[in-house]
């Protein structure tokens, strides 16, 4: 019998691979929670991360919502940022060379009003080097000139990327909406479109109202809601888009520890990512990758793939 | 943006109270003991504060430096009581540790060549005698002007640095009427030459946006420490947008900045006012 090293000291490989992108561990930090990417650097062991998912870059820049545009609810937030961002030229010539000497794994996430400003951006992008992969965001709840219609139509989501695939050999990650009756019939849409892998869930769609002027509390009205308070909902819809395809899938909503992480693992996300929990503690996503080599020794677990999916189904 | 305006910290700190004391109306001075190796920090600059109770997930709120004691090491924030999680900081008693992240954002900047006028508004007078105390010596002939609703919600202020020129909205103490009067009233007096001033304000967004219409009309420098919905308070959520007019040349798209890490201090006199949450 070969001695083994104690619990405590057995170094446990938590890379993971999703399709054709390899990540040195399943923690990312979620798109639109940690800016570009470096903004937060200094607040956190960024090289720890098992990837940066940056803010939705779009073809033209973007001025963003009116304030507020942040509101606080119970363990949680609604958020209406409206995609704020330089857009594409600039977030080449001057953001992507900044986040990719970060040496950790960056996903572009990219968003449009029309198939076509989809295509457009995954195209310039298709021209650089050392993106590991396109996160697709066809469910912003907060750009009205479209979005919400791809968010809720498999079809139109369908189409975004169907057409991203045709112009880029990147990986593609459909971020999907929860705010439809059917994740697992967009999820299967996104699939058949040739997407590598699914990132679950979005925000939801939320309203807050000040009850003195009777307007909502966010100008443009509704907005995203995010933060602890829709986890266990999140974990449900990430479940269902597991069930329903054979993509990785990336879970996210609501996570803020390493336990809620591994919920997500365990019912079979490949890989999560921290959202709205950065906002207060920007080095939590770090701490939720020590946290899982924690639990994995502690389960006496020697890969991480014991743990993906070990979820113990009683529906199945 | 210089290099000594923004200085992002390299981890959160953890601050023991020392004092935690209760001023006037729903206003308090909180004393906290840092890290020998915190600061330096500007006044008008920031600390994102994690206020109890403790919690896997609570936004985190922002409070303007008052003052930083760098040889004492002693922070002091004065703030108000405004919500359930300022009201759990207040009940706070000395030796009680807090986690905060600090100092951030742009501080206050003299303009060169101009006589500082410091307007402070509510408890906004607090960053405004830090400021002074800054200043005394550089910039001497300064001048305070405290704008308060009434005598009871004063805040006590010991050896002010400037001459502080007092208005209270209901007249109970000082001159009767807003800090604009007051100033107006000053430069009447000709105390006061709005040709070689600039206004430094801290304050209710309402005051800040009237005193930088006035400014504008004047063509006197402005520079005001904004408050607004801060999400993370270190540039990576967004949420803090505060309309700017472009300058000739800029971007359109750049409209929106971020007062965090563009501000809190800004030229008010480029703020689109309307768009600012009160």
């Amino acid at each position: 019998m070969s001695a083994e090293r104690p619990p405590e000291e057995r170094v446990i490989d938590l890379g993971v691979e999703l399709g054709p992108v390899r990540l040195p561990n399943p923690v990312l930090v979620a798109s639109g929670t940690f800016g570009y990417g470096n903004e937060a650097v200094d607040l956190t062991r960024v090289r720890a991360l098992g990837g940066i998912v940056t803010k939705t870059v779009t073809l033209e820049p973007r001025s963003g919502n009116a304030a507020p545009r942040l509101h606080e609810t119970p363990s949680g937030m609604i958020n209406s940022i409206g995609l704020q961002n330089v857009g594409i030229e600039r977030f080449i010539a001057v953001k992507l060379p900044e986040l990719l000497a970060l040496g950790v794994p960056i996903i572009v996430s990219i968003g449009g009003r029309r198939v076509e400003e989809f295509q457009e951006v995954a195209r310039r992008l298709e021209e650089t080097s050392g993106i590991a992969a396109l996160e697709i965001n066809v469910s912003c709840p907060n750009v009205k000139e479209g979005g919400l219609e791809f968010c809720q139509n498999p079809a139109s989501a369908a189409a975004v990327i169907e057409g991203v695939r045709q112009v880029t050999r990147l990986a593609l990650w459909a971020k999907l909406s929860p705010n439809t009756s059917s994740i697992g019939t967009l999820a299967r849409a996104c699939e058949e479109a040739g997407a590598d892998g699914l990132t679950a869930v979005n925000t939801f769609v939320a309203l807050a109202v000040d009850i003195h002027s009777r307007a909502p509390i966010i100008p443009s009205g509704t907005g995203g809601l995010s933060g602890p308070a829709i986890r266990p909902i999140a974990l449900a819809k990430a479940r269902e888009v597991v069930r329903h395809t054979k993509l990785p899938v990336i879970g996210v909503g609501g996570i803020a520890s390493a336990a809620d992480a591994l919920e997500f693992l365990i019912i079979g996300a490949r890989a999560v990512q921290v959202g709205t929990a950065s906002f207060p503690r920007p080095w939590l996503a770090a701490e939720v990758v020590d946290g899982i080599g924690r639990f994995l020794r502690e389960e006496g677990e020697t890969t991480l793939a014991e743990l993906i999916g070990s979820y113990r189904d009683p529906r199945a | 943006m210089s290099s000594t305006d923004r200085c992002l910290p390299k981890t959160p700190s953890i601050a023991r109270i020392v004092s935690n004391q209760h001023l006037s109306g729903g206003i308090y001075r909180a004393l906290l003991r840092m890290a020998d190796d915190w600061g330096p920090s500007l006044p008008g600059q920031f600390v994102q504060v994690e206020c109890p109770p403790r919690e896997a997930f609570a936004m985190w709120r922002p409070f303007s430096i008052s003052r930083f004691r760098a040889e004492r090491h002693e922070l002091e924030l004065v703030y108000g009581v405004v919500g359930l999680r300022t009201l759990r900081l207040s009940e706070l008693t000395a030796g009680e540790e807090l986690c905060l992240i600090g100092p951030l954002g742009r501080g206050f900047e003299a303009v060169s060549g101009r006589r500082p006028i410091l307007i402070g508004g509510g408890r906004g007078i607090a960053p405004m005698i830090g400021l002074a105390e800054r200043w005394r010596e550089s910039l001497p002939d300064g001048r305070i002007l405290y704008g308060a609703r009434s005598r009871d919600l004063l805040i006590p202020i010991d050896d002010p640095p400037y001459a502080v020129w007092l208005a209270t909205e209901d007249g109970s103490a000082g001159f009767k009427g807003n800090v604009i009067e007051l100033l107006e009233a000053a430069i009447a007096r000709r105390e006061i030459d709005p040709a070689t001033i600039a206004l430094y304000a801290c304050g209710p967004n309402r005051m800040l946006a009237a005193l930088s219409v006035w400014a504008e009309s004047r063509g006197v420098p402005c520079l005001v420490s904004l408050e607004t919905h801060f999400g993370c308070g270190v540039g990576i959520c967004a949420g803090c947008a505060v309309p700017v007019r472009p300058r000739d040349g800029e971007d359109a798209f750049a409209r929106y900045r971020f007062a965090c890490v563009e501000g809190p201090v800004m030229d008010g006199t480029r703020v689109e006012w309307e768009g600012v949450a009160e």
